[in-house]
């Protein structure tokens, strides 16, 4: 796949109107400027639109209103020194697709790259970090833009093989660290959960935000299958013969029930979780994120 | 067959799709439910294949139920099916869905226990036998036999004794009978074909129509002569085995068969010994329903006379006839009058006039009453004496009437001709005193000095030496008693072994004299000697105590002796010497020994030779009261002598009965007549009972054959011609074919097979019967549209568990 595959301009416009740094830290953005506990934080004025109800009264800028009759409301532009690290998992069920043009790790890079083009694009240092066992390669976070090149040559170049730790990752990730990041995670956590979780607070307790997109498969969120099948595991190539038809139900409940282990445990630690499946596009994915963002602020 | 479904549900079990999938982690949580489910499925999948296969194969086995109970079987049918599918309900909550949800559980059980009940209480009120029919209706067409029963006994007349609604107060069981076939033939559905059959040997045949049926009905009358029930059935069951084999000339279109018997459920309409064959042929042809529909009645009351003892059919001028009639009282006591009555001489009768017969007149010569006690009998003795010489016709009539008619006289004819001429054949003079003494015994017995004089003797004795034998004209003799014979020469055995061949009777009583010439010339011994006597000559028995014993009271000189059974008579008469006769090596069968002596030796022996009889007495009757000079052989004349006499009486009687002619005759007997004095063989006409035009029939060599004898009652013959003679003969009913007493359940069950048919006995019971029995409606179509949706379920079940990519 071609780097420009993920930088399509759709994408880029519609990060820009819902700023990155305002949606990401909104308490800093709402304790004001002058008190910000994130040092190089800034907020710059980008443009004026027209209220529209719904809009907080607050943002009217009554200056304007006072030139033209009319209310507009003051939108910003977040900024933040931040350090962001993209974490992919390389395991081979990334690579994973039922019926969808983009496996899991397609559509995890996409996102991932949308995410540095923002961020680079907001100068703020982003870094690649891939792991299966165990961390793999790592590229080191900058802000130039030359970086976002870098990256997404390296992202292009990835392949998912083999099998994953997520958790003995992300504890390596939580040891190598030596300032506050903001980590994103990219896998499918087709891993035994606990010691995710263990690890994610691990994360946390060093201060990191985390991100944690959570990306399946269509066909392993909604089991679409019918009839007798046989299915196996490419990892591990165990397999269970099942009744798909009269197994969906309980599928998609444990699938449910699973994610919301996840949700759970995410909303007490401060972890963003973010369920995706790969039937959704990933623009939309990456706004519903960032709305999402910006409600809880 | 059901394999078949089973081996396509493994065969196709065989091919899940194979499928990569990483998330397999989701699966192994909840894949134990899943399989459990999976399974379930397939038992389902697996008991849907095997319920089409079933349902297949009942539908082409073309099961059907009697109409009446069809609905009732839909609606159990329908029920089964919700009964089932709750079960499968439960079933599936307890294995497949927990934890279980109690209010639907509990719902679903109380509805399972519902149907359950409700299955019960329709399966025991439509099926058990004294419950009606639900719903339903019988007008599918069937082929229905009526087997009648005609004979005598259904002429008892129901007058009150009659039972229920169905009994007309006078109606006869015929009629009674009559009454319920017609209307049985009427409500059978239309387009059934019928067939009307009595208890005569007609063939069966299906009647044109259902009016054709009726008026056949209507024109059945009684018959005399009739087959019992089981036989009927047999013929019935043939009959329908041999129409559907025609198939093209009546078919019965495969219709249900049903056999309606109309019976009084007497004993003697079910004798038979063909009730195994029956019973059998009947447990092969299940398909075939039975009705039995019963018109007697549990304590029939009637009076009978029973078949006449008449000891013989001739007497002689001047003798007399003794004619024994038993009254047997069925029902509570009674008193009856009984009379004997005799046709009077009347030359120009019988003759015809105007169609009818004009009949003698008759006159009453005896009669008696009896008292019986319930369920009695009494026995009357009529002597009859002083009738002139020819053939009379009479009858013995139970007067006062009752229920059933046709067992209330009992009709005879009886002989009456000159004396039996009997030669009586003495030794030659050596003991002039005990030759004396034979001739005089015998003759004593025979023909008694007074009847001679009064002209009364039965027997005319004429008495010769031994020598003169061959001077005789046996040819006018009936029988010859050859009185303890010295040994005869051949010439003498072969004449008397030529009279005996012609009808004559020889009775040979040994004695003294046959001690000589063992084997001389003239001789016991010799193959003339023993072509008479049927016997070898042993050695003389001197037992220490013995007398007569043992008599066969089958045989005809014994029956008279039968009421002495339990008497020892012969206690006073003892047997000092008697000679052993042993058998010849060939013809065993030939002789008959009909009275032995109590160390087991013959004393009598009959053999039959040619037309006639010889007798052959080990012991001598003749011998004087008292002896000088030798040892007696027996003092069985001596003191109180009479069962020797009534013995020498029926000895004679016996061996002169072989020129007798058989006029007393049961219903159904083939008639012989003899008449010697016929010489012209001229033709005579015969009157029957039947008041129909007299039949003329022909001597051929002095004898004349007859078999219409369906008829009880008097048969008078009149020669063609003047000088004729009177003739004739007497037919009667058997006394046991009017015998009422009811036959028992086990004889029926024996018959027609325990549970095989079904008792009726009101139009009603009838009716719900046939609703038990008919096969009305088949299930063919309603198993085949479940078929149809079984296959269709199995089909969409089978597609959402094996559907292909």
């Amino acid at each position: 796949m071609a780097a420009d595959t993920y930088l399509k301009p759709e994408v880029i416009n519609q990060i820009k109107r819902l700023d990155l740094r305002a949606q990401f830290v909104v308490r800093g953005f709402m304790q004001g400027l002058h008190s910000s506990p994130y040092q190089g934080f800034s907020v710059e004025f980008s443009e004026h639109r027209k209220y529209t109800p719904g809009d907080d009264p607050a943002d009217i800028d009554w200056q304007a209103y006072a030139k033209t009759d009319k209310y507009y409301v003051k939108k910003f532009e977040a900024e933040t020194n931040i350090t962001g690290f993209l974490m992919m998992d390389l395991s081979e069920s990334m690579g994973y697709s039922y019926r969808q043009s983009m496996n899991k790790f397609d559509y995890s890079i996409c996102l991932a790259a949308s995410l540095a083009y923002l961020m680079i694009g907001q100068q703020d240092p982003v870094g690649l970090i891939t792991f299966d066992q165990k961390i793999r390669e790592s590229l080191p976070p900058k802000s130039k833009r030359s970086q976002l090149g870098n990256l997404l040559s390296l992202l292009s170049q990835l392949k998912p093989t083999g099998t994953t730790d997520v958790a003995n990752s992300i504890h390596q990730l939580s040891v190598m660290l030596k300032q506050k990041s903001l980590i994103m995670i990219f896998s499918d956590l087709l891993v035994e959960p606990t010691p995710v979780l263990d690890s994610l607070l691990h994360l946390r307790h060093h201060g990191n935000d985390v991100i944690l997109f959570h990306v399946l498969d269509e066909a392993e969120v909604v089991f679409p299958f019918d009839g007798m099948c046989r299915l196996e595991n490419p990892e591990n190539k165990e397999f269970l013969h099942v009744d798909a038809v009269g197994f969906r139900k309980d599928y998609v409940a444990e699938v449910e029930s699973f994610r919301n282990t996840y949700r759970e445990f995410c909303f007490k630690s401060g972890v963003d979780y973010v369920p995706l499946d790969t039937s959704m596009p990933f623009d939309q994915a990456l706004l519903q994120y960032l709305l999402k963002r910006r409600l809880r602020g | 067959m059901l394999l078949v479904p089973i081996i396509v549900h493994l065969i196709k079990q065989q091919k899940p799709r194979h499928l990569i999938f990483p998330a397999l982690q989701f699966v192994q949580e909840r894949i134990q439910s899943n399989q459990s489910r999976l399974r379930f499925r397939h038992w389902l999948l697996l008991l849907m294949r095997c319920l089409g296969i079933f349902l297949i194969a009942a539908s082409f086995a073309q099961p059907s139920s009697s109409s009446s109970t069809f609905g009732t079987w839909l609606i159990l049918g329908a029920l089964g099916l919700l009964a089932i599918l709750l079960l499968f309900v439960l079933l599936s909550t307890l294995v497949l869905f927990r934890p279980i949800n109690i209010l639907f559980f509990a719902i679903v059980c109380t509805l399972f226990a519902s149907v359950a009940i409700s299955i019960g209480i329709i399966f025991f009120r439509s099926f058990d036998e004294e419950g009606e029919a639900m719903i339903g209706s019988d007008q599918a067409p069937v082929s229905a036999v009526l087997l009648i029963d005609n004979s005598p006994r259904m002429q008892f007349e129901m007058a009150g004794q009659g039972e229920g609604d169905e009994v007309n107060q006078s109606q006869s069981r015929l009629d009674a009978s009559r009454t319920t076939a017609e209307w049985l033939v009427r409500q059978l559905p239309d387009g059934s074909n019928v067939s009307i059959v009595d208890a005569s040997a007609n063939e069966p045949f299906f009647c044109v129509d259902k009016a054709a049926a009726i008026k056949r009905i209507s024109a059945l009358t009684i018959k005399y002569l009739t087959l019992p029930i089981p036989e009927r059935l047999e013929n019935i069951l043939r009959f329908l085995e041999q129409d559907s084999e025609l198939g093209s000339l009546e078919p019965d279109q495969g219709l249900p068969r049903e056999i309606y018997i109309f019976s009084d459920l007497s004993v003697e309409s079910w004798r038979s010994k063909r009730r195994k064959e029956v019973q059998l042929k009947l447990a092969d042809r299940a398909e075939t329903s039975v009705y039995l529909i019963d018109v007697g009645v549990a304590e029939a009351a009637n009076y009978r006379l029973d078949d006449l003892e008449l000891l013989t059919d001739a007497i002689s001028v001047g003798g007399s006839a003794d004619i024994v009639a038993r009254v047997i009282r069925q029902g509570p006591p009674g008193e009856r009058p009984v009379e004997l009555i005799i046709d009077k001489i009347d030359p120009r009768r019988p003759s015809r006039r105007d169609g009818v017969t004009l009949e003698p007149e008759q006159r009453l010569l005896r009669s008696a009453a009896v008292t019986l006690e319930e369920n009695g009998s009494q026995e009357l003795s009529f002597s009859v004496q002083g009738l002139p010489r020819g053939i009379h016709h009479g009858v013995v009539r139970l007067r006062g009437g009752d229920a059933l008619e046709v067992d209330n006289q009992r009709y005879f004819t009886l002989a009456v001709r000159d004396p039996w001429s009997v030669l009586l054949v003495r030794p030659k003079k050596r003991d002039e005193i005990d030759s004396e003494v034979a001739d005089r015994i015998i003759n004593a017995v025979l023909s008694p000095e007074d009847l001679v004089e009064a002209g009364q003797a039965e027997y005319q004795c004429k008495t010769i030496d031994q020598e003169k034998l061959l001077e005789e004209n046996l040819s006018s003799y009936s029988a010859i008693f050859l009185l303890d014979p010295r040994p005869l020469d051949s010439r003498r055995w072969k004449t008397l072994a030529r009279f005996a061949q012609n009808g004559g009777g020889v009775a040979v009583f040994l004695g003294e004299n046959s001690k000589n010439g063992l084997s001389a010339e003239e001789s016991f011994l010799s193959e003339a000697a023993l072509s008479v006597l049927g016997g070898r000559l042993g050695e003389i028995w001197t037992p220490p105590e013995t007398w007569f014993s043992n008599p066969d009271y089958n045989h005809p000189i014994f029956s008279r002796f039968k009421r002495f059974e339990t008497e020892n008579l012969w206690r006073d008469f003892p047997v000092y010497q008697h000679w052993g006769l042993l058998p010849l090596e060939s013809g065993k069968s030939e002789i008959q020994t009909i009275l032995g002596y109590s160390n087991q030796q013959a004393a009598i022996v009959d053999r039959r030779l040619g037309s006639g009889t010889v007798l052959t007495v080990t012991t001598p009757f003749t011998e004087p009261g008292t002896l000088t000079g030798r040892i007696r052989w027996n003092d069985v004349t001596t003191g109180e002598w009479w069962p020797t006499a009534l013995l020498i009486d029926q000895i004679a009687e016996y061996l002169v009965s072989s020129e007798k002619n058989q006029l007393n005759y049961n219903v159904g007997d083939n008639v012989s007549l003899v008449d010697r004095d016929n010489q012209d063989n001229r033709d005579v006409l015969l009157y029957t009972p039947r008041n129909e035009e007299p039949t003329e029939l022909r001597f051929q060599e002095e004898q004349l054959r007859y078999r219409f004898t369906e008829t009880p009652g008097n048969y008078r013959m009149k020669t063609i011609g003047k000088g004729g003679g009177r003739r004739g003969f007497s037919v009667n009913l058997e006394s046991r074919q009017t015998d009422l007493s009811r036959v028992s359940e086990m004889t029926l069950d024996e018959t027609l097979g325990k549970g095989r048919f079904k008792l009726a006995k009101t139009k009603k019971e009838i009716v719900r019967e046939q609703g038990y029995r008919r096969e009305g409606k088949k299930f063919f179509s309603f198993l085949l549209t479940l078929f149809a949706i079984v296959v269709l379920l199995e089909f969409l079940m089978s597609n959402r568990f094996y559907r292909k990519v």
